[in-house]
């Protein structure tokens, strides 16, 4: 029995870079390179294996049978997401990099937002009829966050299963204008 | 179940939790370790209690950052808000397609998005039946769950940056109506990348 609680306890903390190892492999997959070494110590850093999104789907199928079917053809998920109050000038040179590696790979440019105070790149990596992975990059002057999303997936099945997951958009400083707004 | 084995199994409850929080005397601790060792299955239930704390104890570990917890915490209202006006006056079109839809466009424009997506019935997971197993695999889907929650917040505001500044790009005015012609001129630029391909 202690045996059995031990493994169950190990599955448990298991770490993010053992599902990451995973997934390195899969042609959606995106090497963001050493970002702890550009941006320090991410605030958060997820990386969800296909083991798990079946799980997540297995136990989803009957609440929400939409996010269940999402879920199910996705490889894995990987975000990278830095709050540093003074972003690196680097930052915004190793979001170039990557988007240079990426198009150099067949990945498709969607979206390319330049700003003064932001910039964001959306990647989808496409063979044939399948999308093989999006890539988002959005760095700005406090907050720098990388998401890799590996499989196949239908952006607007994604938009419903965000509705699902009661997830809204958001701009934190408009929302505690609308909080203070409603308190008062 | 009869009223008294429900209050028996209240009691059991009551000392397994306070086993467990540590607050159970040294008297009452032991008279539960000698009825443990007796009954397999109030033993398993000990066992099974301290795995699902210890698993609560493992979630609390990834602290999720203060702006995502304000802005989680803010969801059922703004959920609410949400469905009676637009969102903070910007376009209901850049508002609530975001990043969706503007990937929807690019893939449309690049593939033919009229066959359904594979279904991939190889990934269906083991699902234990052992009510223990079955006690662990829930609590690794729900840390899985919340994991993409979070993934997918940082998604959606990546969307609402584009679909932001699409909309200060381009404005009200001229904004649908661009749309619409992209839309419209989707099949001829799919047809057309498929010529240039063959």
């Amino acid at each position: 029995m202690k045996f059995l609680i031990t493994f169950f306890t190990a599955l448990l903390a298991f770490p993010a870079w053992a599902q990451e190892d995973a997934l390195v492999d899969l042609p959606g997959y995106v090497d963001f390179g050493s970002l702890q070494e550009i941006y320090g110590e991410p605030t958060v850093e997820i990386a969800v294996g296909k083991s798990l999104l079946s799980l997540v789907a297995s136990f989803s199928a009957s609440e929400d049978p939409e996010s269940a079917e999402l879920f199910k053809r996705l490889l894995g998920v990987r975000i990278h997401v830095f709050e540093n109050p003074a972003m690196p000038a680097s930052g915004l040179d190793h979001v170039k990099e990557i988007s240079s590696r990426l198009s150099a790979a067949g990945w498709e440019s969607v979206v390319t937002v330049n700003s003064k105070d932001e910039q964001v790149r959306i990647f989808m990596k496409i063979n044939g009829e399948e999308v093989q992975g999006i890539t988002v990059m959005a760095v700005e002057d406090d907050e720098a966050a990388f998401i890799n999303v590996i499989g196949n997936l239908n952006p607007a099945e994604l938009e419903r299963v965000m509705d699902n997951f009661e997830i809204n958009l958001g701009d934190d400083d408009e929302d505690e204008d609308a909080d203070a707004d409603e308190d008062a | 179940m009869s009223k008294n084995e429900q209050n028996d199994f209240s009691d059991l409850e009551a000392q397994i939790n306070a086993l467990l929080d540590g607050e159970l005397d040294a008297e009452a601790t032991a008279e539960l370790k000698a009825a443990a060792a007796e009954d397999s299955r109030l033993a398993q239930a000990i066992v099974e209690a301290w795995q699902l704390q210890k698993g609560m104890d493992d979630l609390r570990l990834e602290k999720a950052p203060a702006r995502l917890t304000r802005a989680l915490k803010r969801i059922p209202r703004e959920q609410k808000a949400a469905s009676r006006k637009a969102w903070l006056g910007v376009p209901r079109w850049a508002a609530a397609t975001g990043l969706a839809s503007v990937c929807v466009v690019a893939l449309a424009m690049m593939m033919n998005l009229s066959g359904p997506a594979p279904d991939d019935a190889s990934s269906t997971p083991r699902v234990a039946s052992g009510p223990g197993q079955r006690q662990d695999d829930e609590l690794r889907a729900e840390r899985a769950r919340q994991d993409l929650v979070i993934a997918f917040h940082y998604l959606d505001k990546a969307g609402f940056r584009v679909g932001k500044e699409i909309h200060e790009v381009l404005q009200d005015e001229i904004a649908a109506p661009v749309k619409d012609n992209l839309i419209k001129h989707i099949p001829y630029t799919e047809q057309s990348r498929k010529e240039k391909q063959a």
